[in-house]
């Protein structure tokens, strides 16, 4: 296989960064030809470069695409390597600085670590983005008094890639519980880390309605929808189902609108969520979280 | 160079939508094929800023290069001396749904896949199909009047054009016919713009024909031992008038064979995917009958979607092995009277034994136009490539034929155009272009040399 970019733009409209800038250096195949290049030496890592290749926000919609099979994510993170400095805070690099405005108020933290209680690690988007659904979360762990402790550290999903060590403020082997499915794609070579809805599904045996659609990560990079009944589990094995030809992720995103015509919109991911959220504001769309807690408090 | 006050002038229109950073001038300083760089980029939100923008450039005299989503295969949105990128990607609105004119009005950005599926929505159909329809604008496919498969039914951009708002070169606003199907008011002047590769005016909104979506299909991929039965089947196919007639040569089938073992007919030299498209069950009549006036020819009729969409993979896996096979080499689109496809098909075979290389050649039989990929390896003399498209192109000519049926001349073909233009069209050219582009800072360096 020929495994030179052929230049043909064909991944470009599958990129949400692109879709919402309308922008060459802000899609995929303008951030592989810089990548090549940096990683080259032929161009400088300068400001805007620099702000092109973290501008990629890692949804992998853009690789199945490709038709010469190109790892164009892969390209990135490299490229990345030659100018990332490792920070212990988070880089909060992903969407934000794109024109995708995110919902909701920063979420004020005070909870203070207690013996025997659950560990819970919201990641950077959470707490920025999605601080009501955070709140929501913490509501129905009161609501079952069960003492928890928010983890408020960096995933290092920015490079994670790179095999980063994460300092967190917990012991090895501790389990704890990860709310955002990137974070938890960064965390999960760790012993202890645990996907929050495997939690939830014994708490909470969750079953959505039949006109509700419900997006999982993996099956929204695959075009697949789960619909209805389907029982949630960890988001396991990611980026399995690749389908040549797939994509679109605003072709998508319509087709769910179409199929959830009771505005119910689910998602797992707070990523397609938020990118959802910035194209079709006017569409009800609800994090998991927010449904249980909906279901929960209504009965 | 553009001048440091003409920079000035532009971030005064165009704000944080000018942009002279290095690596946003790499992003747009290529498209498939090609590679020149621009001075800067601005991304304009309405025609008004792109009429500022080309009032102050055939002021100052710099060059203007529309572009659209950087697809094209002949470096038609290339700068080859420098000047301002004109990207239209901003500039992507689908505006108006005209279902009782059966019309859509669009601006240039929006990608052609995007206002198929919108209107797909409506129960109607935008034909058009370049291949890179999924990722390339209406505006850059009406710049380049782009083909497809369905041309040979549905013809080409050009007949989905009603209306057009153009910029001129000098800033000058026109609009042309809007949403009439018929008008013999005055020259035909619409027409020019269409095909012109962003040479004489920017396309800054479109009103776009629509028909309705056919809703039933009848496909077929046909294998035959010969050349001498294809000039028989495309007319059949053609005076049946199906929806696609898409040929694989010689060298493509065996490798097909390999990845699709037991989908394809047997004894096949070469490969065509027919389609028809209607409504009921007419296209499938019309398939049959085509079908029963062939004996020399083997087949694989599609039972239903999933099989039809496995014939279709066949056909969209010629790029990908073409790609796999050629590391080095030219594409070319020339297009021919249909009936002289074999001919064309015949001549390529010499010309591969003549100059020893490697010819896939595959396209739309139905409608002329043929891809012509020449691989050969990294020492093959650029002198013997030069005489071998010269070949290739007074071949076509003598046919009946052009250099380009869909891709355009851009760079890519420029220095072969007298052998199909004679000098007084070229000169007709100049002297059109010379009318709308006084200064010719309009995509410079494309078509011809002025």
């Amino acid at each position: 296989m020929n495994e030179r970019c052929v230049r043909c733009g064909k991944c470009n409209p599958v990129c949400p960064t692109y879709r919402v800038s309308g922008n060459e250096l802000f899609s995929p195949r303008g951030r592989y030809l810089l990548g090549e290049r940096v990683l080259s030496g032929k161009i400088p890592a300068t400001s805007d470069v620099v702000k092109s290749l973290l501008s990629c926000t890692d949804c992998y919609l853009c690789n199945p695409i490709c038709p010469v099979g190109l790892d164009i994510v892969e390209m990135v993170h490299r490229a990345r390597e030659t100018f990332f400095v490792r920070d212990e805070s988070c880089s909060r690099f992903s969407l934000s600085g794109f024109g995708i405005d995110y919902k909701g108020e920063k979420y004020e933290g005070k909870m203070s670590r207690g013996d025997g209680s659950v560990l819970l690690f919201p990641g950077c988007l959470v707490i920025d983005s999605f601080g009501d659904t955070l709140e929501r979360l913490t509501e129905l762990l009161a609501c079952l008094d069960i003492p928890f402790v928010i983890i408020d550290a960096c995933c290092n999903y920015p490079d994670w890639f790179k095999g980063g060590k994460i300092c967190l403020p917990v012991e090895e082997e501790t389990e704890f519980y990860v709310v955002c499915s990137s974070a938890y794609i960064s965390l999960k070579k760790d012993a202890g880390v645990r996907y929050f809805l495997s939690f939830f599904e014994d708490v909470f045996p969750v079953r959505l309605p039949d006109n509700a659609v419900f997006v999982q990560e993996e099956a929204s990079r695959s075009l697949g929808l789960i619909v209805a009944d389907r029982q949630i589990s960890s988001p396991g094995d990611l980026l399995l189902i690749f389908q040549q030809d797939s994509g679109m992720v605003h072709l998508l995103f319509e087709r769910l609108i179409q199929q959830a015509r009771g505005d119910v919109l689910v998602f797992e991911s707070f990523h397609n969520l938020a990118v959802f959220r910035s194209l079709f504001p006017d569409v009800h769309s609800y994090h998991i979280i927010d449904f249980i807690h909906r279901e929960v408090m209504e009965s | 160079m553009i001048s440091r006050s003409i920079k000035t002038c532009l971030r005064k229109i165009f704000g944080d939508r000018f942009s002279d950073e290095t690596g946003l001038l790499f992003a747009y300083s290529y498209d498939a094929k090609f590679e020149g760089a621009p001075d800067a980029v601005v991304f304009p939100v309405d025609s008004d800023e792109v009429s500022r923008l080309l009032s102050l450039a055939t002021e100052e005299g710099f060059p203007v290069i529309p572009r659209g989503a950087g697809t094209g295969q002949t470096g038609g949105s290339i700068p080859v001396e420098g000047g301002v990128v004109l990207s239209l990607e901003r500039m992507n609105r689908i505006l108006e749904l005209d279902r009782e004119n059966l019309t859509l009005t669009v601006e240039p950005g929006a990608i052609t896949g995007d206002v198929k599926s919108y209107v797909a929505g409506f129960g109607l159909y935008y034909p058009p199909d370049p291949a890179s329809y999924e990722f390339s604008t209406i505006g850059g496919n009406i710049a380049e009047n782009a083909g497809g498969i369905h041309a040979v039914k549905y013809g080409v951009t050009a007949n989905y054009v009603l209306g057009l708002e153009v910029v001129l070169p000098t800033g000058e606003m026109i609009s042309f016919s809007g949403k009439l199907y018929k008008n013999a008011t005055g020259y035909d002047l619409r027409d020019i713009f269409i095909g012109s590769e962003g040479t004489l005016g920017v396309i800054t909104r479109a009103v776009l024909k629509l028909v309705p979506a056919p809703e039933a299909y009848a496909t077929a991929l046909v294998g035959f031992p010969d050349v001498s039965s294809i000039r028989r089947l495309a007319s059949t196919v053609r005076s049946l008038s199906a929806s696609a007639c898409e040929l694989v040569g010689k060298n493509i089938v065996p490798i097909l064979m390999e990845n699709f073992p037991s989908t394809l007919p047997p004894k096949t030299s070469y490969l065509m995917l027919v389609e028809f498209d209607g409504f009921g069950d007419e296209p499938k009549r019309l398939l049959d009958s085509m079908l029963s006036s062939f004996r020399e020819v083997s087949f694989v009729v599609a039972r239903d979607d999933s099989e039809r969409e496995r014939l279709w993979d066949i056909r969209r896996n010629v790029s990908p092995v073409i790609r796999a096979n050629c590391t080095c080499g030219v594409s070319e689109d020339i297009v021919v009277p249909p009936a002289s496809v074999p001919e064309m098909l015949e001549f390529l075979e010499e010309l591969q034994a003549e100059f020893s290389v490697k010819i896939f050649s595959f396209g739309h039989a139905g409608d002329g136009n043929l891809h012509v990929n020449i691989c050969y390896d990294e020492l093959f003399p650029e002198r013997q490539i030069e005489q071998l498209l010269e070949a290739l192109f007074r071949k076509t000519v003598s046919l009946g034929g052009a250099l380009s049926g869909e891709h355009g001349v851009g760079i890519a073909k420029k220095r072969f155009l007298d052998i199909y233009l004679s000098e007084e069209s070229i000169r007709l050219h100049r002297r059109l272009k010379r009318i709308l582009d006084p200064r010719g800072i309009l995509n410079p360096g494309k078509i011809f040399d002025e």
